[in-house]
């Protein structure tokens, strides 16, 4: 809907997402990832400016993942890696905790990064219990990853008290060792939802794409976004 | 809007065929659809190399079961196209079947993937397989090689065609609209011919239409695909009024053919990749002919939401 032209692979073809009573479906194994990369490659149609990826179902998966960003960065090396870090929510794991040094291991040529709280915690092997201990751990992080170009700390649990969904930004600038720091707030939304995470990752992409070096107006519109869509579904359920 | 449209038909993660051509112009026209990938491929099968796999026909009734087992298969339409066997048409129809028990209303849109140019580009057993879809098939969209196959007549001119279509539709009750999509009937003055037949709300009542459009050079994939969908999309938004239909959907698929034509030659022009010299580092774009071919369906997305009236000659009822 933004224009972008997006090839995607499927890594899972399920009936629906797996919150609900029944889920059924199949996975692909890391070669049939493998054989499809290599044929867009023998096509000359892997071409592109962005890699995005979420949730994934093993470590392996991902290491193979990572071997694409790599390839893919070899031959353009314009291209940026938006990373959301998928490990779990709410204090607790909803994936294999193999993905944890994974994901670190993605760290190393990740450009955007998309944790929630407690993926932060487990990315950075900080505390994150409030504003400043969330912009310690990033700047850790960022400290340690020059190629870290933008961390979204997307969902936290520090406006909860007050219906806030509160959440924070870093982003690199374009002088030497400057950054911007941001902070996002807006109602929190009595459901809850699945989807919102891979939503926001992509939005993100494609309003950076738009507003390059503008993180406060990318924000606006990734928020105002995602804050719409939820809008829409709170009705529809009513 | 609240329909809801179930399409299985094949993933190519590079370009638009199959579900890629369905899926974002129905989405953009507002539906909601849920799909089932019967492939996923690199890329479609006219490139040197695709590589990927497909669904079995027990991966195929399970993934649905779940949706039935979860209350989430409610829908309006089914929309298939392309299928690589038999036993996944066959598994195909029991799942229209079950549906038109939940949903005695729900439209089957077919289009009858067998090949073209006198050439099939699918094993053969399909043939009886889509005359058996022909028994639950609301609309259908097949091309003068299809029609041939499914009705066993020849069709060589428009007054075969219309007797070909009229053979099917006297033999089964259910088909509402068939649109023989294309033809050579036009071919020596570079037109693409079309024709359709709908039937109409009073007893034996028909309405039949002829579509013209130009025919450009290129040879395209996906324009079936993109065409059935459109189809659906249309006549859900205006149903009865087949002639403003067919005048939307033929349209935006003209609109999509000029967009690419235009991305064609600008690709082909491209100083820095047309001198045959090695491509620049900055390149984003190799000139590998299918790949320069592919459908610009997002460019188009405006177009595809709002078609621009075609000529008044374009779509006449006849």
């Amino acid at each position: 809907v933004l224009g972008f032209d997006v090839d995607f692979i499927n890594t899972v073809q399920f009936s629906n997402h797996t919150a609900y009573p029944v889920f059924k479906g199949d996975r692909l194994s890391t070669d049939q990832l493998k054989e499809l990369y290599s044929a867009l490659a023998e096509n000359s149609i892997d071409n592109y400016s962005y890699v995005l990826t979420g949730f994934c179902f093993s470590a392996d998966l991902l290491k193979e993942i990572l071997e694409i960003v790599r390839h893919q960065k070899k031959k353009n090396p314009k291209l940026l890696y938006f990373c959301d870090p998928v490990l779990g929510d709410n204090g607790k794991f909803y994936v294999p905790e193999e993905l944890v040094p994974a994901f670190k291991e993605a760290l190393e040529v990740a450009d955007f990064l998309t944790p929630n709280q407690f993926e932060l915690q487990q990315l950075s092997g900080l505390p994150v219990t409030d504003e400043p201990s969330a912009l310690a751990a990033i700047d850790t992080l960022m400290r340690s990853h020059a190629n870290l170009k933008f961390v979204c700390l997307t969902s936290t649990d520090f406006g909860d008290a007050n219906g806030i969904l509160h959440g924070l930004a870093v982003a690199r600038g374009s002088g030497e060792g400057s950054v911007q720091r941001l902070r996002y707030q807006m109602p929190r939304l009595a459901e809850s939802f699945v989807g919102t995470g891979d939503l926001f990752t992509a939005l993100l992409l494609a309003w950076n794409h738009k507003l390059p070096d503008n993180p406060k107006l990318v924000l606006e519109r990734v928020i105002s976004t995602v804050y719409t869509v939820l809008l829409a579904t709170v009705d529809y359920i009513k | 809007m609240d329909a809801r449209v179930l399409s299985i038909q094949s993933h190519v993660v590079h370009g638009f065929a199959g579900n890629r051509s369905a899926i974002f112009p129905l989405q953009v026209l507002g539906f909601d659809v849920d799909f089932i990938n019967t492939v996923q491929f690199s890329n479609h099968t006219a490139y040197p190399v695709f590589k990927g796999d497909r669904l079995s026909t027990d991966q195929l009734k399970e993934l649905y079961s779940a949706l039935a087992e979860n209350s989430i298969d409610n829908y309006s339409y089914v929309l298939t196209g392309f299928c690589f066997s038999a036993d996944l048409l066959k598994e195909i129809l029991e799942i229209v079947r079950h549906q038109k028990k939940k949903n005695p209303k729900l439209l089957y849109f077919c289009d009858p993937v067998l090949g073209d140019n006198g050439k099939f580009y699918v094993p053969e057993e399909l043939v009886p397989a889509f005359k058996e879809a022909l028994e639950v098939a609301d609309f259908l969209t097949p091309n003068q090689f299809e029609l041939q196959q499914l009705s066993g007549l020849p069709v060589t001119d428009e007054p075969s065609a219309l007797a070909a279509i009229d053979t099917l539709m006297r033999s089964h009750a259910n088909l509402k609209f068939v649109c023989l999509t294309s033809t050579d009937f036009g071919d020596a003055n570079g037109i693409l011919h079309g024709l359709a037949v709908a039937r109409g709300s009073g007893e034996g009542s028909v309405q039949r239409l002829r579509y013209q459009m130009p025919r450009l050079a290129e040879s395209f994939v996906g324009t079936g695909d993109l065409f059935t969908a459109l189809l659906l999309a249309w006549n859900h938004k205006l149903p009865d009024n087949p002639k403003l239909v067919l005048e939307r959907v033929i349209s935006t698929v003209y609109t999509v053919l000029l967009a690419t034509v235009d991305y064609i030659k600008v690709r082909r022009n491209c100083g820095s990749c047309g001198s045959g010299g090695p491509q620049p580092s900055g390149c984003q774009q190799q000139q590998s002919p299918w790949a320069v071919r592919e459908l610009r369906l997002v460019q188009s997305r405006s177009a595809i939401e709002r078609p621009p009236p075609p000529p008044t000659s374009w779509v006449q009822l006849i």
